[in-house]
């Protein structure tokens, strides 16, 4: 699986690479949002999984132009707040899953999981 | 999409509670209060746990990462039992962060003299999962 890692921290990154890559998915990382978009139109990623937190990041517009590029890629937000604030906030913005933390090894597999499946889903869709 | 799925709990009062004189707010509402004071301190606890929350999670997901990580490539016995105690703890507190995920009721417990927010009934009741799973 092809995945794309934006976070705009290296510490939480390095973190998730390394589990990406140990349960066989290939895995590239950016820190900011013009590296992240250049990553999606330059390749073919399955899952895109970014941090709730990055400053500056207009969550709505980054999933906006995620679809834009490319309809069939899942996209996983990693958050920290009661998931009644991303029901009502984020409910309908193109979401696919939510990585809530403190999360570890056993989430990320499922989240990755569940990711292939509907990946496929997504690219029979469109 | 699954965060459609989602259950949304509320415990406000509804548009008709507002209109009547009469009480009817629930048996949950009158033993806790209700009104103007129980809502500023609702909102201030509500934006400490965020906090709290929002302060810790990005560490504690860090620690518990590098955890896992060394428990899958780990094969001495003694460093072993030493991660699986590290983990032990960070499940924990991730219980911990969890309950404060959910506060939705201003309640305090007497902690020796210096009230604490009350987060027991939310730890004892088994932790709603979507909040520690994948949605």
């Amino acid at each position: 699986m092809e995945i794309l890692l934006f976070d705009s921290r290296n510490d939480q990154l390095a973190m998730m690479e390394e589990i990406l890559t140990r349960i066989d998915c290939n895995v590239s990382s950016v820190m900011k949002e013009d590296e992240c978009f250049a990553k999606l139109i330059s390749g073919k990623y399955d899952l895109v999984i970014f941090d709730h937190g990055i400053p500056g990041l207009d969550v709505i517009d980054f999933v906006t132009q995620v679809e834009t590029i490319d309809r069939s890629i899942c996209v996983a937000m990693m958050v920290t707040l009661p998931s009644r604030f991303y029901e009502e906030k984020y409910g309908c913005s193109g979401i696919d899953f939510l990585l809530f933390k403190p999360f570890g090894y056993n989430e990320i597999t499922s989240l990755v999981k569940e990711a292939v499946q509907y990946s496929l889903k997504l690219r029979k869709a469109s | 999409m699954s965060l459609l799925h989602t259950y949304i709990k509320s415990y406000r009062r509804n548009s008709s509670d507002r209109r009547s004189g009469k009480d009817r707010r629930s048996e949950r509402d009158r033993r806790s209060g209700w009104g103007k004071k129980e809502d500023e301190l609702l909102h201030g606890a509500l934006a400490a746990t965020a906090s709290i929350v929002y302060q810790f999670s990005r560490p504690f997901t860090i620690i518990l990462g590098y955890v896992d990580l060394l428990l899958a490539t780990t094969r001495e016995e003694h460093t072993r039992e030493k991660l699986v105690i590290i983990k032990t703890q960070l499940k924990i507190i991730s219980d911990i962060l969890d309950s404060f995920r959910e506060v939705d009721d201003f309640k305090t417990i007497d902690f020796d003299g210096v009230d604490i927010l009350d987060t027991n009934k939310l730890l004892e009741v088994e932790t709603d999962e979507k909040d520690r799973r994948i949605l």
